[in-house]
């Protein structure tokens, strides 16, 4: 046999092939297992140890690229947080379209769905340029931050929600970030959540993964979801299958996939040195 | 128009995998149609953003004269094209950096002092060795002051490389499984959201 073949593989075929497997389980779910990790789960409890009608700061950090794996992440804290009343406040700090048509969105489609309205229950603040600086100025001045309108431009006191919310020091308990990088973690630890000693957690992009287990691990981060994964580690844990889920089987495939070829590449190399040896 | 939207996203979608095949004019046509848009969106955002709060509402509207003084450095960054006086762009950029030196000695020993307190533990776990080894043999691989080319010391060395090499395998990994999660939204967009082929 020909093993150099194996390490020659035409890369355009990987990708057909890549493709078709993980489009296979779109048509049809294999519903194979997700574990739930223990990031995940400090996410779900930091959330669920909140006083029924806490404020939540939401914020949907992300553009469109990494939106399939943030979006799940949103809904399923929607789901969470209204099942206990909470109260959630919605910002964007990547992406001036996306992040808050998402937030909007994604947020809406629950609130509709478990009777929730927008201005009394939850708002979406939108985006605001200069994440660091906006940041600064919302921990005293909400209001002042925002520039006095949310993300439709309606003037903030017509909205009984931000009565109550005036600034994140005193009207906010929990911090919920979802990023792919910047404004990341850094920032929101810097200018909020360190100085007003306010928990902090959310999910990234996995791409992050690496990069936040040291937040994790000293405490500055209460539990993490990655990617895509999290996000369907979360909806398992809030007891809501959703679009995270949904994905899982073909991110699975994807990865079964790579694994294959990164070993049959492996075997093609090992045997063909061996056998050149050999000669 | 949503369904018209998601059909424009999938064309751009394929003809941007066309690359995959090999460069061709359809991935070029839509490669110069994102940048042109990004740079067109950029320019109106900035006019409409920065511009004209800060200058013709702040400015002239509200006689807040004191953003002249920014806006007249930042403006500074022109002289680049001016033959002569190119250093003039520098005054700009030194300001722009000392902000955020001060800036970042001001706020960022809030987020690295726990990780650096986070370090000092009992050795009462293996975990805990192994990451008390970890960060010793990295700090000592990256000391580059003391010869490690025999003994003890390039060994240990040689654990910290290691365990980096470890952390990018692993980061990759990440990258890799996060890529992957791209291609699931843009199938998600063509099979479901444009052919309504999947739920």
């Amino acid at each position: 046999m020909d093993w150099e073949k194996l390490q020659n593989i035409d890369i355009r075929i990987l990708y057909v092939i890549i493709l078709f497997c993980m489009a296979i389980p779109m048509f049809k779910p294999i519903g194979l297992p997700v574990a739930v990790s223990e990031n995940s789960r400090k996410v779900f409890q930091v959330i669920e140890d909140l006083p029924d009608g806490s404020v939540i700061w939401v914020s949907h950090d992300t553009g469109s690229g990494n939106a399939p794996e943030l979006n799940p992440m949103i809904s399923a804290l929607a789901r969470q947080a209204f099942r206990k009343n909470c109260k959630l406040v919605g910002t964007a700090f990547f992406s001036e379209t996306v992040g808050p048509t998402l937030l909007y969105d994604y947020i809406n489609e629950v609130a509709q769905e478990m009777g929730k309205e927008y201005g009394v229950d939850w708002i979406n603040l939108g985006y605001r340029i200069n994440a660091p600086a906006t940041l600064k100025i919302m921990v005293d001045d909400v209001w002042q931050g925002a520039g006095g309108v949310d993300w439709a431009g309606d003037p903030l006191d017509k909205f009984p929600l931000m009565q109550q919310v005036r600034s994140i020091r005193n009207d906010v308990d929990l911090l919920f970030v979802t990023t792919v990088g910047s404004p990341g973690y850094g920032d929101w630890m810097q200018y909020v959540a360190e100085p007003l000693n306010k928990p902090l957690t959310g999910g990234a992009s996995l791409t992050m993964y690496s990069g936040v287990q040291h937040y994790i691990r000293s405490g500055q981060l209460k539990g993490f979801l990655g990617g895509l994964r999290g996000a369907a580690e979360y909806e398992q844990l809030v007891d809501h299958p959703g679009q995270g889920l949904a994905g899982m089987d073909a991110q699975s495939m994807g990865h079964i996939t790579v694994l294959v070829f990164l070993l049959l590449g492996n075997i093609g190399y090992f045997m063909a040195r061996s056998k050149n040896g050999r000669q | 128009m949503e369904q018209f939207g998601n059909i424009v996203s999938s064309i751009c979608i394929l003809m941007a995998w066309s690359y995959l095949i090999k460069e061709n004019a359809v991935y070029n046509f839509a490669e110069h149609l994102l940048v042109g848009m990004a740079v067109g969106r950029g320019i109106a955002y900035t006019i409409e953003v920065q511009l004209q709060p800060r200058i013709v509402d702040g400015i002239i509207g509200q006689g807040r004269w004191s953003l002249i003084i920014p806006a007249i450095i930042g403006c500074l960054i022109y002289f680049r094209f001016v033959r002569g006086y190119e250093w003039v762009s520098r005054i700009c950029m030194a300001v722009w950096i000392g902000y955020g030196a001060g800036n970042f000695l001001a706020f960022n020993p809030a987020t690295y002092m726990p990780q650096i307190f986070d370090s000092f533990f009992k050795l009462d776990s293996i975990d805990n060795v192994i990451y008390f080894l970890v960060v010793i043999s990295i700090v000592w691989y990256f000391i580059f002051t003391v010869r490690k080319d025999s003994g003890f010391g390039q060994q240990f060395s040689m654990i910290g490389r290691y365990a980096l090499m470890i952390a990018f395998g692993s980061a990759y990994g990440s990258i890799t499984m996060a890529y992957l999660s791209l291609i699931i939204g843009q199938l998600q967009i063509i099979l479901r959201d444009t052919l309504h082929l999947v739920k």
